[in-house]
Formats: structure tokens, sequence, C-alpha cells
């Protein structure tokens, strides 16, 4: 959490010494953080029964859409491509629009946290959404990142204890993961590890809407 | 005796890509160059290569830590004696640094990155830097 702050510190040092400041970069990095602190906020109120979430009918995939371009701009500088695998014929799911969006940007920020590489290769993230017997699957992958369930085990009896719940997996708090984790939750479904083609990362099923909808 | 004029090389070891960025950037005003390293093998593996003077160190990383990193370096003869600048977000309180272990480990500073600025940061480099000569 604290990684986006520091970022816009050390910006504004270097240009202090070098006369060049990217303002990009900060207002990039000033809004990736300001959306990590909402979610963050969210979840602990959620956590500490501070606030309870009404669920209603939201698409997935506008969400999922909505996500990617609220973090677009942080994916770019950190060498990441957004891929949304979301056909809007998945449908409505029940959940809170704040506490799914703010799921989702935890999801995907670690992501980005994670795959910031020395590479210049491009990294991939995926979000995938898909109606399956047990409602809608909302999920956040990337070929190049493992993310086995014991990581995820580990990370939930850490929680709260731990710097760093999930050393094998990424070098920071991992908190994006662990609020959607708590927010999810919240919004009865369970984030779950899986894999989505040679991808590996994490879903959640939310329970399907019924209500009719002009998609 | 080094030449004045060679650019001293730092190993910086950090995980985040934007801040090795920026540290980067800051050592090259004062004509240091730094190899990046984002993980603990990584470090290791180029340390014979890059034959750094002194080594920029975040605890927290991918894999291996920190902590992992300088007992495996420490196990070398030839890198005992680089010295070493923890610049890390964790607090010191948390590490359990005491003088016996800054000693053993020939580390020279802690930096708690939130309060260390990068002004600061480029005098303590020059500062080691300029002893390990």
């Amino acid at each position: 959490m604290k990684t986006p702050f520091l970022r816009i510190l050390s910006q504004a040092q270097l240009g202090r010494i070098t006369q060049e400041v990217d303002l990009n970069y900060i207002e990039t990095n000033a809004d990736a953080a300001l959306k990590m602190l909402d979610s963050f906020i969210m979840s602990t109120q959620i956590y500490n029964g501070q606030e309870q979430l009404a669920l209603q009918p939201v698409s997935v995939a506008a969400t999922m859409h909505d996500t990617t371009q609220y973090l677009y701009r942080l994916a770019q500088l950190q060498g990441c491509e957004l891929e949304v695998r979301a056909p809007r014929s998945v449908g409505l799911a029940m959940a809170n629009p704040l506490a799914l969006q703010a799921a989702l940007t935890g999801l995907c920020y670690s992501f980005i946290h994670a795959l910031g590489k020395k590479t210049s290769k491009r990294q991939t993230i995926i979000f995938t959404a898909k109606l399956t017997r047990d409602g809608v699957q909302a999920g956040v992958f990337s070929p190049q990142l493992e993310m086995p369930a014991e990581v995820l085990h580990q990370a939930r009896r850490l929680k709260g204890n731990a710097r760093q719940p999930m050393p094998t997996v990424m070098h920071g708090s991992g908190a994006g993961i662990l609020v959607a984790d708590t927010l999810f939750e919240a919004m009865n479904a369970t984030l779950k590890t899986a894999r989505y083609r040679s991808a590996g990362g994490l879903v959640a099923t939310l329970v399907p809407s019924h209500q009719l909808a002009l998609l | 005796m080094k030449n004045s004029e060679t650019a001293r090389q730092v190993l910086l070891v950090e995980p985040d890509k934007l801040l090795a960025a920026s540290y980067r950037r800051v050592l090259t005003e004062v004509n240091i160059s730094s190899e990046w390293q984002q993980t603990a093998q990584d470090a290791i593996n180029s340390i014979d290569k890059v034959r750094p003077e002194i080594i920029l160190l975040e605890v927290q990383l991918h894999g291996h830590n920190g902590i992992e990193f300088l007992h495996e370096l420490r196990s070398y003869p030839d890198w005992q004696s680089i010295p070493i600048i923890l610049l890390t977000l964790v607090p010191e309180h948390e590490l359990g640094l005491n003088d016996q272990i800054r000693q053993q480990l020939s580390i020279v500073e802690y930096c708690y990155k939130p309060q260390t600025s990068l002004e600061q940061l480029q005098k303590l480099v020059i500062k080691h830097i300029g002893k390990s000569e």
C-alpha cells in the first residue's frame, strides 16, 4: 500500500534534483494509490462489521471494462497489458457495484505490482467472466503468474500478522488480493485459485441475478 | 587506487521497477552507475560481473528475501566486505538489527524508505563509496 506513495514522493524529489518531472507518472500513481486506499477502507469497514453491503444486479463484464480503464495507465507504466474476455451475455450477478469494482481493482493492482518485471517482454493480465453452473465466475489471470492454492491459504492465515504473506508470488503485502478476498466474501462469493488456459489466477463465483436485463 | 573519473558501481536490489528507476536516475546524477536486480538470486548471479563497491538492498523481495541474500553473500570470502545499505520498507525494530549483526553483515546504513529522501540516499552512497576505495 505504501509503494505508490513512495513512487510519488521519489518522483517529486527527483524532479527537484533533475528539474525534470513526469506528471503522468505522478498522476497515475496518485490515482492508483487513492483507489487502493478506498478499496482498503471499504474492506476494513466490512471486516470490522461497520458496513454491510447491499447487493443488486450488476454487470460483471461492464465492471471489468471500467476497472481496466481505471488501471490502464498504471499497467502501461509497469509494462503490462490488460485484456477483458467477458462477453456481455454472461449477464448480471448479485453484487455491490462499488465493492465489485474495488475487489477487481485490488486484484488487478496486486497483479500489476507482481508483474512489474525487469524484462522488456510485455506482461499480460486477463479479466474473464463466464456463466457456470454455480453462477457468474469473475476471474483475473496472468500467464506470467503462478498462484498455487496453498499461497492463498497461507496468505489468509497470515493476514494482519505478516508483512509479506505471499513471498513466493509477490514482494509486496498482496494487500489488493486480501482486500478482494474480504469484499467477495461480503458478496457471498469465495476467492479461489484457478487456471485459465495456461494462465494462473484467482476467481470468485457470484450468485447470478435472474432479473431481466436489456443487454 | 581507482581513477576518480571512473563511474562507481552500485548493485541495487529493488523489487519495484518504478522505484528502481528513480534510485538509478538519482545516482546517475552524481556519476554513479548502477546495476539493478529484482530478486536475491539474480543479484547473487550478477555480483561477479558487476563487482559492486556497495549494495543497496530492499529486504522484502520476491522469493528469497534480503536477509537470505545477505547470508549467502557473506558465505563467499570475496564478497564479505562489500558494504550494504539497507533501503527498505521494513521498520528497523522488525528486522532486529543490532550492532553485532550490523558488523557481522557489513550493514553500514539502515534507511527506512518513507523517511529517506533521494538527496539523503545520494549522500549516503557517496559517503560509503568513498570509504570503499
